[in-house]
């Protein structure tokens, strides 16, 4: 270009481009500062709906498909435009018995071969009963109060859900466009299992889950810090868990995902005046630990309440029985409230009920 | 006739439009740039989902791309042929006590609702006429104070209708349940050094102790 315009033409395009690139300078300058000023926000998200999570008792195919017919149908219903369903359903104690692997549950055993059954017929139900829009995510879950948390019980149950996947993927029931299961686990320091009983059983998971399937810690973190952390193993909460044994559990292990319980109905305010309360304060300290001693960030994809089985006769639930809306919203107020702000929100609420 | 395009604080000399859009583009990935690595620094970036569950999302969202094109029809009508009331129980362990079954602590599970509650042992009954659980303990908030929690389900165990839970008539300490009569609990707190085991007896019938 310098030839075609000789040096005063070459001069001129130099002082005009020296110019340009200063005026370039200023503008990104500007928008720099601007987007800086302001803190990072996640899009301001609603409500996203909810249904009912299950303790899971004996029950037959036909009552599976029936009940997922409900909530593919509307009948369980339970929120403004809620198109995402996730539905965990507790088949109770991890359990194996005569070399077979399991679930206890209302003192009965049932084994991974009946318990897909009963994913499956629910998954179906609901496909069947739906319009085309809506999508259900099946957490085929255990807790964690049983000696049977242990390696052999997590591969066993992956996999059992890779089982109910490809059921799902299969021709004449090849329903995968609406319907995904994944495995989890109730981890709770309450319960019998040790971190490292937990940790062996979600790494087994995900090694046998590979691609297929996500391991969703739907526990809570009792005892745990309040929106802070510090160097690994972090804090220490209740019965010897650490921060560090909660990271893992909800998103450290390859397979791992959060969808933790906010049960805590005591009202904290954060610094700008949104309502959280303890629960999710615990969870945000995990979530902080992760980012800032792990450089990794938990992803929590829901939160989990109980406040429909603490209206069922014989259960006493005091404090604990947020709604699911007041759940999600205090776990939504933290995770978009401290950096690394969670910039996809929060897509998921469950509430759990014992039985139907 | 000069053209100026304004920009926000600066303006733009006459160039043409195809320059502009040039001009802009660079600007946006300059700034993203360089905003992302400031974000970085400053510990406001998310980091990215790690490789494993990247792999997992992008198997399900391939895997429903291809069932999405040809989704299987929609039958809304129950396959299933078994009826809501067949479930076959078939309790796994206990010892038979009054018309149920006793389950020592190791085969109780704490039910996690009642989160800081402990519980010792339970009871339950398997029947087409009967089913109920009892679980007994002590108070989370009260170490001292004993209690029981009852669930009764309906035939099928599919759902609660009723039950409740129920102080010791005594702040005696946890019990545990140890025989049962029909459908009346003897149950008992556990003797120390320095005191005797306190009994109680609870009617699951009518749900109070007598």
């Amino acid at each position: 270009m310098q030839g075609a315009g000789g040096p005063s033409r070459a001069a001129e395009i130099g002082a005009a481009t020296r110019t340009r690139l200063r005026r370039v300078g200023l503008l990104v300058s500007s928008v720099i500062a601007a987007l800086l000023a302001a803190p990072p926000t996640a899009l301001a998200q609603s409500f996203p709906g909810w249904v009912n999570s299950h303790y899971m008792s004996p029950v037959t195919s036909s009552y599976m498909w029936d009940r997922g017919c409900d909530v593919g149908g509307g009948t369980k219903y339970q929120g403004g435009g809620i198109t995402d369903y996730v539905v965990v359903l507790d088949f109770m104690q991890p359990y194996v018995s005569g070399g077979v692997y399991g679930a206890r549950m209302s003192g009965t055993f049932e084994n991974t071969s009946w318990i897909a059954d009963k994913v499956e017929q629910f998954g179906l139900g609901f496909y069947d009963c739906s319009s085309s829009v809506p999508r259900l995510n099946i957490i085929a879950g255990v807790n964690s109060d049983s000696s049977t948390v242990t390696s052999a019980h997590g591969t066993a149950w992956a996999n059992m859900v890779t089982t109910i996947d490809n059921w799902f993927s299969t021709s004449p029931h090849d329903i995968v466009s609406q319907v995904w299961a994944h495995g989890g686990i109730d981890a709770e320091s309450g319960f019998y299992a040790s971190p490292s009983m937990l940790r062996s059983w979600v790494n087994a998971y995900s090694s046998a889950a590979g691609t297929v399937s996500y391991a969703y810690d739907f526990g809570d973190a009792a005892g745990c810090a309040y929106d802070t952390y510090k160097a690994p193993p972090g804090y220490t909460c209740n019965n010897g868990f650490t921060q560090d044994d909660y990271f893992y559990l909800s998103y450290g292990c390859a397979n791992c995902q959060g969808l933790p319980e906010i049960y805590n109905t005591t009202i904290k305010t954060l610094p700008n005046g949104n309502p959280t309360d303890p629960n999710a304060q615990e969870w945000e300290g995990i979530r902080l630990y992760g980012y800032h001693e792990l450089g990794q960030t938990n992803e929590i994809d829901g939160s989990t309440t109980q406040h429909t089985a603490c209206g069922q006769p014989g259960h006493s639930c005091s404090g604990t029985n947020n709604t699911a809306q007041a759940g999600w919203t205090h776990l939504y107020n933290v995770v978009t409230y401290f950096t690394p702000v969670q910039s996809f929100g929060l897509p998921w609420s469950n509430d759990f009920m014992w039985g139907w | 006739m000069v053209e100026r395009l304004h920009v926000g604080l600066v303006t733009v000399p006459p160039i043409g439009r195809v320059r502009n859009l040039l001009l802009f583009g660079a600007l946006a990935a300059i700034a993203v740039a360089i905003i992302a690595a400031a974000g970085t620094a400053s510990g406001v970036t998310e980091t990215p989902l790690a490789a494993g569950k990247q792999a997992v999302a992008d198997h399900i969202a391939s895997v429903r791309a291809s069932a999405a094109a040809n989704p299987a029809p929609k039958i809304p009508i129950n396959p299933n042929t078994d009826s809501s009331s067949s479930a076959i129980f078939a309790p796994l362990g206990g010892t038979p006590a009054g018309v149920g079954l006793l389950f020592g602590h190791a085969d109780t599970a704490r039910p996690p609702t009642d989160k800081d509650d402990s519980f010792t042992n339970s009871w339950s009954i398997f029947s087409s006429s009967l089913n109920l659980d009892v679980w007994a303990g002590a108070r989370g908030a009260d170490a001292e104070q004993g209690f029981v929690m009852v669930v009764i389900w309906n035939a099928d165990r599919t759902s609660i209708v009723g039950g409740g839970s129920f102080d010791t008539p005594s702040r005696s300490g946890a019990v545990s349940i140890v025989s049962a009569n029909g459908q009346v609990l003897t149950l008992a707190t556990d003797a120390t050094a320095s005191s005797s085991a306190t009994t109680f007896v609870f009617d699951t019938a009518s749900l109070q102790f007598k």
